[in-house]
Formats: structure tokens, C-alpha cells, sequence
């Protein structure tokens, strides 16, 4: 074959530039790695900040016991909660899901805890029956005035420990929180709209006499994917079982992890690693707990 | 690393706009969907919206959010509230629980063919309700359609949402 030295400088070329896209490709490839850790630990710093603005855990306030589990979707949680006692008579909690998950969900939850924080304050301690309905009506026309086309479910609820009642009121929590009183389940009644959602939205005003010994149970809907069953009611009755059987937080997180059809529950509490992404869960995953009477404070 | 199946399509003839769900329509990271929601309401001839939602497995909180927006956004605009065709109960139960029903009207399935014949045997009203029931039972038309031949006019709304959806994931 006669030699051809066109083809030959062809060739050679060729393979430079192949080596210079691999030279370049190897540098973006750097400068890609180098951008995602900043983006993750900017992340990180977010999340550390997003669980120090949650309330300590597990806590008691005039004889109640609050805990939870906050499980977010990757690391900024669209998920909140929050309890403050405010006085020896009353205390108040709340519990909302915020639309979407990850960092502008979470901005959402900071607006939230200042926003409870602050009506708890200007409460004059009457009427306690009207505060939470009150409250989800006020923070309607606040998230609709900042018009952050955001809105949340969300449950809140006055403990008064002298009547042993519960008022509460709910902007379309799902699941229905649930009530457990010695073997009995029961999802507590109630319906109202998202909070931020539509202008002008009332919200119900309900009572619930609490009995000596109870556990009330809140979940947001990122339990849901977590469950087997075919359709929404079938997981639904899935989760009843689940509180059923569980007396403690960490009993009902386990008996989860084992059923869990969509992810290994387990690999997203280990603590995250220096390098690699977690595993996210399709939703952010909360669960609360509020049991009483009679614990020590 | 999210996988995310859901999709929606979009086509507005004869002032009817349709939006059609399908699958696991997760727009969780899409931060807001106000502008596209504006958007639609101010297409030019616009007589009616309608949503398909019977080919919509779910419906994240972000989706729902954005179909409120149109609502609000076209309550000014339009004879009568926009249509939500919904026949899988969870979907359906998250619309009640989340009030949608104050709204939109929800219903089971388009007006079947019997039914439009019901309804021509109704006796005569107002000339402008029969310019609706046209306009509904057009687009229930439209929707029959939209299964058989692939005739969806894409809106420049559905690249924006796909596009907000790919810069999401990526």
C-alpha cells in the first residue's frame, strides 16, 4: 500500500483534537464537581438553619408531650411544625406542608413560624376556640399579599389544659390527623381550604374534648408515598394500622421503613456523607406527635 | 435523578382552551406558575377552560396550585367556571379536600353524545345559555378528539411549563 502522508496528517489531526475535547471535557467535568459541593453545602447550611428554627424535641408543655420526625425530600424541608406554650392554661401548636419541597418552600416555613410566633403574641387569651380558625384566615390574606404563589395545608390546634379540650381548625390536611385514645383510632372531622390558595377562605371553627390519655397524630402527605395500597384510601387504612400498633414515635418510624414501598427510609436518616447525593425521597416526610396528660414537664 | 412521567398537553380552538394531565404530574421545583396562569387567562377569545384530568395518575401540590391560579385568573373573564373531568377518586378527593369545588365544576366525564342529545331535547332558554351549552358541548368534543387524532395544538404555555420542568431537573 503506497504510503499517503495526506491521510497520515489527517489522521494525526484527528487525534489531537480528540485530545484537546478530552482535556476540555476533563476540566468542565472539574469545574461541574467543584460547583455542585458549593451547591450542596450551601444546601447543608440552609437545612442546619431550617432544623434550628424547629422547635426542641421531644418536649412538654403543661403536661403535653410534643414530638417529631422531619424527614425532608433532599435538604430544605417544605415541611414545618411548631409549638409554644401560652400559659399555664393554654398551649398552641401547628403543623403545614408547604406546595412544593427544597429551598422556596422552605423560605415559606421561616414566614410561617414568625407568623405564629407573632399571633401568638397579640392573643389576648379569650376566645381560644377562634384563634386557630382566626389565624388561618389571617395568614391566608398574608401568603395572598405577598402574592409568592405558595400555599400550604396546614392543622392548628389550642390545648386547654383546664378543660382538657382541643380547638382546632385545618386548611386541607391530608392525611385527616388522627386521634388515639386506648385502642380506638378516629380521624378527626373537619375540612377547610389551603391556606394561600383563594382569597376570602373561611376556616372551621371545631372542639374536640380530649380524653385523660390520648395521642394525636399528624402526618404530612409525603407519608402517603411511603405506603403500600393501590389507591388513597387503601394507604389511608394502611397508616390507621400503623398508628395503631405504634405507642412511640420511633416505633411507628421503624414499622415505616419496613413497609415503605418507594424508598429505603433507612439510607435517608444515615447522616449525609461528605461526597455523593442522598437519596431523595419523593416528598418531604413529617410526623407529629402530641400525647398527654400527666407528662412531667 | 427525579423521575417525573407526568406531562401536560394544551390546546385552545373555537375559544375553548384545553389542558389535558397526564400520568404523575410532579411540578414540585417549579417555584411558581402565576405568569403562565395570567397567560392563559389572556389568550384572545377565550370562552371556556376545561381540564382533563382523567389520565392524571397525581397531582402534586404545585399543579394544583397552578390550576387554582387559573381559575382565579379567568373568574372575571368567563360566563361560567372552568371544568375539572376528573373519575379517579384520589385526584377527585384532593380536589374536595382542597376546595376546588368552589371553583370549577367537577365532573365524572364529558357530556356522552346521549347526553348531548338530552340536552338538545331541553326546552328552549336564553339565547345566551344556548351559546354556552355550544361552547360546552364543543369542547367536550374537542376532548373526545384529542384521544383519536394527534391534533394538539401546543401552546407556547406548554413549552414554558416543559421548559420550567427540564431547567427544574437539571
Amino acid at each position: 500500500m503506497r504510503h499517503d502522508k495526506h491521510r497520515d496528517a489527517q489522521a494525526l489531526a484527528r487525534l489531537q483534537d480528540c485530545r484537546q475535547s478530552c482535556a476540555r471535557l476533563a476540566e468542565q467535568n472539574e469545574s461541574l464537581e467543584t460547583q455542585l459541593a458549593l451547591l450542596r453545602m450551601d444546601q447543608q447550611s440552609g437545612g442546619h438553619i431550617q432544623r434550628r428554627l424547629l422547635p426542641v424535641h421531644p418536649r412538654t408543655i403543661n403536661g403535653i408531650r410534643f414530638d417529631y420526625w422531619l424527614e425532608p425530600s433532599l435538604y430544605l424541608s417544605g415541611d414545618f411544625l411548631g409549638y409554644q406554650r401560652y400559659s399555664a392554661r393554654y398551649s398552641a401548636f401547628y403543623f403545614a406542608d408547604v406546595s412544593g419541597h427544597g429551598a422556596s418552600s422552605a423560605f415559606v416555613t421561616v414566614l410561617l413560624k414568625y407568623l405564629f410566633s407573632r399571633w401568638l403574641l397579640t392573643w389576648d387569651g379569650e376566645n381560644p376556640d377562634l384563634f386557630p380558625a382566626d389565624w388561618l384566615a389571617a395568614l391566608n390574606r398574608e401568603l395572598q399579599d405577598t402574592d409568592i404563589g405558595k400555599h400550604a395545608t396546614l392543622f392548628v390546634g389550642v390545648i386547654d389544659h383546664d378543660t382538657r379540650t382541643l380547638h382546632y381548625s385545618l386548611g386541607a390536611q391530608l392525611p385527616m390527623p388522627m386521634l388515639k385514645t386506648g385502642t380506638t383510632l378516629e380521624r378527626l372531622a373537619g375540612e377547610g381550604m389551603p391556606v394561600g390558595l383563594f382569597p376570602d377562605a373561611t376556616y372551621p371553627v371545631l372542639s374536640r374534648a380530649l380524653p385523660p390519655d390520648f395521642v394525636l397524630w399528624l402526618c404530612s402527605d409525603g407519608v402517603l408515598e411511603c405506603l403500600p395500597g393501590g389507591n388513597l384510601e387503601g394507604r389511608l387504612r394502611e397508616l390507621e394500622q400503623l398508628l395503631r400498633e405504634s405507642t412511640t414515635l420511633e416505633q411507628l418510624r421503624d414499622r415505616l421503613a419496613c413497609v415503605s414501598t418507594s424508598v429505603a427510609l433507612t439510607r435517608v436518616q444515615e447522616t449525609d456523607t461528605a461526597h455523593g447525593d442522598r437519596q431523595a425521597l419523593p416528598d418531604d416526610l413529617t410526623i407529629m406527635m402530641v400525647s398527654g396528660f400527666g407528662h412531667a414537664d | 435523578m427525579l423521575i417525573e412521567e407526568g406531562r401536560i398537553k394544551a390546546a385552545f380552538d373555537s375559544g375553548v382552551f384545553v389542558l389535558k394531565l397526564i400520568g404523575d404530574v410532579r411540578l414540585t421545583l417549579c417555584a411558581t406558575l402565576d405568569t403562565q396562569a395570567q397567560r392563559l387567562a389572556q389568550t384572545p377569545g377565550l370562552c371556556a377552560v376545561m381540564i382533563d384530568l382523567r389520565e392524571a395518575t397525581n397531582v402534586d401540590s404545585t399543579a394544583l396550585g397552578f390550576l387554582a391560579k387559573v381559575a382565579m385568573a379567568v373568574k372575571n373573564r368567563l360566563e361560567q367556571p372552568p371544568t375539572i373531568i376528573v373519575d379517579n377518586p384520589d385526584v377527585r378527593q384532593m380536589l374536595d379536600v382542597m376546595g376546588f369545588g368552589r371553583f370549577f365544576t367537577l365532573l365524572a366525564a364529558p357530556l356522552s353524545s346521549g347526553l348531548a342529545d338530552a340536552v338538545e331535547d331541553l326546552p328552549e332558554v336564553q339565547a345566551d345559555e344556548n351559546g354556552l351549552r355550544e361552547r360546552i358541548l364543543e369542547a367536550h368534543r374537542i376532548l373526545m378528539h384529542m384521544n383519536e387524532h394527534n391534533r394538539e395544538q401546543f401552546q407556547p404555555l406548554v413549552e414554558m411549563l416543559e421548559a420550567q420542568e427540564t431547567t427544574a431537573r437539571h
